[in-house]
């Protein structure tokens, strides 16, 4: 089972050309192999499976100077910890708002769902934290029944838009925050 | 659910949350949202689409008056500047939602619009340049076509059984384009369609030509999907390439509809 978002380890019968450092070991160690972009032939002279293993690995990573474990914020300068802890604090109060929760006991013979944070940076600039439950690990029947959920088609909101762009109708867009606490 | 990790409870660690409602990622979180949603929009006098789940319909002497929903993202169109302010104030009483005004970008797609010339530009660039970032070909050279000229893919042999790595690569970069494909870039529609055959059972030499589609992708950053008006005739085009695979003498038909000038489903 491979762990959502986190590391792929190196498939098995790629034959890779050089000792890579492998996976496993120690994160920091894979950020210090720099291969650069415009060295293409040096690339392609240790093969094209040096580069595929080495673009899809990149493509596995978190993103840098983005927080992924909640754990890890201790590692981060002073005032981005503030900052990622403060968007915690936003986001429990925004659930809390609402009524989401309350503090019970588990019930014996049952155990309760995981969840985790999810880290972002805003486009603006904003640090943004969002509590996410592991719903992988819900029970069909037991923990929910339905669930799918209509969503409109691609080719109607080009339809609608170039329609309505054809007759010079007003057009605007919202988007409602944090959506699913209201379900 | 278990205590969140740092905003444990002092004193009753030991204690789960009841959830009242639902919260991102629970299975059932899009469903409860959307009867939600849906019943409030019930309650402001829409009319539910019965062609397509996520559009509502309003309609009085003051115009009409669509609101088209893509989970927890809304577009709302008029031909009544008065009726759209006003149903949107109704909205935004029900739910606390940020108002973004004249679109701008509606599901990832980055939308001009052009009210003097009645024209509109869609491009999903910023989607893209993700998609290049994570697969780090930001600076590869660049390509003219979504893949190699007259190429053929080839099934995988037989006795061939693709890692489970290799597989879940494949389909992360033939989902990644398959969103943009379906958004606006219809110019790798064909070669999208052709490499999702071996979404099963992907081979090295598939992934490197999924990576192509992805060159592809980064050398044609200036190729957006044009809303220019004309005659509002619905027309059809279809085409067929009459057993166009070697291997099992298949074909491919493809067909492309326009709403006057303005290319709408594919």
């Amino acid at each position: 089972m491979v762990k959502s978002g986190g590391n792929i380890p190196a498939p098995a019968e790629i034959p890779i050309v050089l000792p890579l450092p492998n996976m496993d070991e120690d994160e920091k160690e894979m950020e210090d192999v720099i291969v650069p972009n415009e060295d293409v032939n040096t690339m392609m002279m240790l093969g094209k499976h040096y580069i595929l293993n080495y673009i899809m690995k990149q493509a596995a990573k978190p993103l840098k100077g983005i927080l992924y474990h909640y754990k890890d914020v201790k590692n981060y300068p002073m005032e981005e910890q503030k900052k990622w802890e403060q968007a915690c604090k936003e986001e429990i109060k925004s659930i809390e708002d609402r009524n989401v929760w309350t503090l019970v006991d588990c019930p014996p013979d049952r155990k309760p769902v995981k969840c985790r944070w999810v880290f972002a940076k805003k486009s603006d600039g904003r640090f943004k934290a969002r509590l996410v439950v592991k719903g992988f690990s819900q029970i069909y029947g037991e923990d929910y029944d339905e669930t799918f959920s209509p969503v409109t088609h691609f080719e109607t909101v080009r339809l609608l838009l170039a329609y309505t762009c054809q007759n010079d109708w007003e057009i605007e867009s919202l988007d409602v925050k944090t959506a699913f606490l209201y379900g | 659910m278990e205590q969140p990790k740092g905003f444990k409870v002092p004193g009753s660690s030991n204690k789960v949350y009841c959830l009242l409602r639902a919260l991102y990622g629970l299975k059932q979180a899009a469903l409860a949202w959307n009867k939600e949603l849906h019943k409030s929009l019930l309650k402001l006098n829409f009319k539910h689409s019965k062609s397509d789940p996520g559009v509502y319909i309003f309609q009085d002497k003051s115009g009409i008056m669509l609101f088209i929903v893509y989970v927890d993202d809304g577009l709302l169109m008029s031909n009544s500047t008065k009726l759209l302010k006003k149903k949107k104030t109704a909205f935004l009483n029900v739910w606390e939602a940020r108002d973004m005004g004249p679109v701008k970008e509606y599901l990832g797609f980055q939308i001009t619009h052009n009210r003097v010339k009645r024209s509109m530009v869609l491009h999903q660039h910023p989607y893209v340049l993700k998609v290049l970032k994570r697969f780090q070909m930001e600076n590869v050279k660049h390509v003219r076509t979504p893949l190699p000229a007259g190429y053929q893919p080839s099934t995988a042999p037989k006795d061939y059984n693709a890692s489970p790595t290799i597989r879940q690569w494949y389909q992360s970069i033939i989902g990644s384009l398959l969103f943009v494909m379906l958004g606006t870039c219809l110019d790798i529609a064909f070669a999208i369609i052709k490499m999702s055959q071996f979404m099963a059972n992907p081979t090295k030499e598939h992934l490197q030509k999924a990576l192509h589609i992805v060159k592809y992708l980064g050398s044609t950053p200036n190729l957006t999907l044009h809303f220019s008006g004309g005659a509002s005739s619905l027309d059809c085009y279809s085409d067929s390439d009459w057993a166009g695979d070697s291997e099992t003498r298949r074909s491919t038909s493809s067909y492309a509809i326009f709403l006057g000038n303005d290319l709408v489903s594919w």
